[in-house]
């Protein structure tokens, strides 16, 4: 993965159901404050935004390494 | 059909009152959920239930104050009794937050998934719901919150902070004959009725943004707001010096962390320094919605008619944990009798709490579990 918009694409696709991606992208911005489905272009490309929300998922037990 | 009852003292006496306007649901009671002034003897109401409904489970906690649709008061006790026709299995499970939540939490997981059969992880999202009643002293919500999400990160669970009149000094939980205090009860129900989550909150945004520039690291402080000191913000909005900020001027003007158009609210307790003590931890460099007020009781309706519509149905029962700042609100307006009509429209079971839970811990909401009628 090397933006958080294909982050986001792999997990929604990953999740299936709308519903969960919502729960959990909630999840994420209350615990790292990055929004899958409203961030900046600086946040799109940073590798630091996206490793804090990769290692946020496999907290969760999301790997998307592997995706 | 789903069966409340509230009663007020004397704490001996609970049990029995309680379970004399329960009726007799002792077969078809698929849980006991139940809420205690904290000057209550937790572990003897919960016990009287538990025997009363032999092999029900019971989960409770203490509370700021108690309500249902039969009354509510600031000593009182509720309790609601969810049948199967509505939750098929309940599987219940208390965490000990104890030297480590995350590990509490996780081994709960592991309890609550064998008694499932599955893991939490794999349950469909859509016909399962979890409650939560979470110790509230100890600030230990947010990480209560992001344990279970890591153990279930589909699956939403509901719920509120123990009360303990306000003093944020010792709260308990109970569950199925253990009461810990530095605990969490959880339950997660299969659902055979639609179910929706209660997200009711009187504050909407000023279209005002600010940027929570500096915190206290590992505190729920907050040390500075747009680069200034944050007390100067509170101070502004409430049109008075920051030595005479009080309670409600930080009621009055909450901050609204804004997702997908709901606000989960964080709101100030006091002035420390030249910094604000949150109810809630806010991350640094969180962008917030300075929030205003809209009418409590109007607004409860309004967001009664929503969750209606949600079931598609009249609501058929639910578990309402409602902040002890509402609460305040409610008594400072002289509107607590309306606002507890607006509920009473519909079987209930609630707790005036130390904080709510949905997916994080938050403030100054109305959260819950409601349920169509089976």
């Amino acid at each position: 993965m090397t933006s958080l918009e294909s982050l986001a694409e792999g997990l929604r696709k990953q999740l299936g159901v709308a519903a969960v991606f919502n729960s959990i992208n909630t999840r994420l911005i209350i615990q790292t404050g990055i929004n899958l489905k409203k961030f900046t272009p600086e946040q799109n490309k940073d590798p630091a935004t996206l490793m804090k929300v990769t290692d946020g998922l496999r907290k969760m037990g999301i790997d998307m390494e592997a995706a | 059909m789903t069966r409340t009852a509230f009663a007020a003292g004397p704490g001996g006496t609970l049990a029995k009152t309680l379970i004399d306007q329960l009726g007799d649901t002792r077969t078809n009671a698929a849980l006991v959920v139940f809420f205690a002034h904290v000057d209550f003897d937790g572990q003897l109401i919960g016990d009287g239930l538990r025997a009363h409904f032999s092999g029900v489970p019971v989960i409770g906690c203490s509370a700021n104050g108690a309500f249902s649709e039969h009354g509510f008061g600031k000593s009182g006790c509720s309790a609601i009794v969810i049948t199967r026709d509505v939750a098929p299995r309940v599987a219940v499970a208390m965490a000990h937050l104890d030297p480590d939540a995350h590990a509490g939490i996780a081994r709960a997981g592991v309890e609550l998934s064998r008694a499932f059969g599955a893991s939490l992880r794999e349950l469909d999202a859509e016909r399962h719901v979890g409650l939560m009643l979470v110790e509230g002293a100890t600030q230990r919500e947010e990480v209560v919150n992001e344990a279970l999400g890591n153990v279930a990160p589909a699956l939403r669970f509901v719920g509120g902070s123990a009360g303990d009149d306000i003093q944020f000094k010792r709260t308990w939980a109970y569950c199925n004959g253990e009461l810990g205090y530095d605990a969490c009860s959880l339950a997660v129900l299969e659902m055979a009725v639609p179910f929706g989550i209660v997200q009711a909150c009187n504050m909407v945004s000023s279209g005002r943004v600010v940027e929570v520039t500096r915190v206290e690291p590992g505190t729920r402080i907050i040390r500075e707001i747009d680069g200034r000191p944050a007390v100067q913000l509170f101070a502004e909005l409430a049109g008075k010096p920051s030595a005479e900020l009080g309670f409600v001027d930080f009621l009055t003007h909450p901050l609204g962390l804004m997702i997908d158009g709901a606000p989960w609210l964080r709101s100030g307790v006091r002035v420390d320094g030249e910094g604000v003590l949150f109810a809630c931890s806010v991350l640094e460099g969180a962008k917030l919605d300075v929030m205003r007020g809209v009418e409590l009781v109007a607004n409860t309706q309004e967001q009664r008619l929503a969750i209606e519509q949600q079931l598609g149905g009249p609501i058929g029962g639910a578990v309402l944990f409602n902040c002890a700042y509402r609460m305040l609100e409610a008594q400072i307006k002289g509107s607590e009798a309306a606002y507890h009509a607006v509920l009473s429209t519909f079987p209930h079971a609630g707790i005036h709490t130390n904080g709510e839970s949905y997916l994080g811990h938050i403030n100054q909401t109305l959260t819950g579990l409601a349920f169509r009628a089976s």
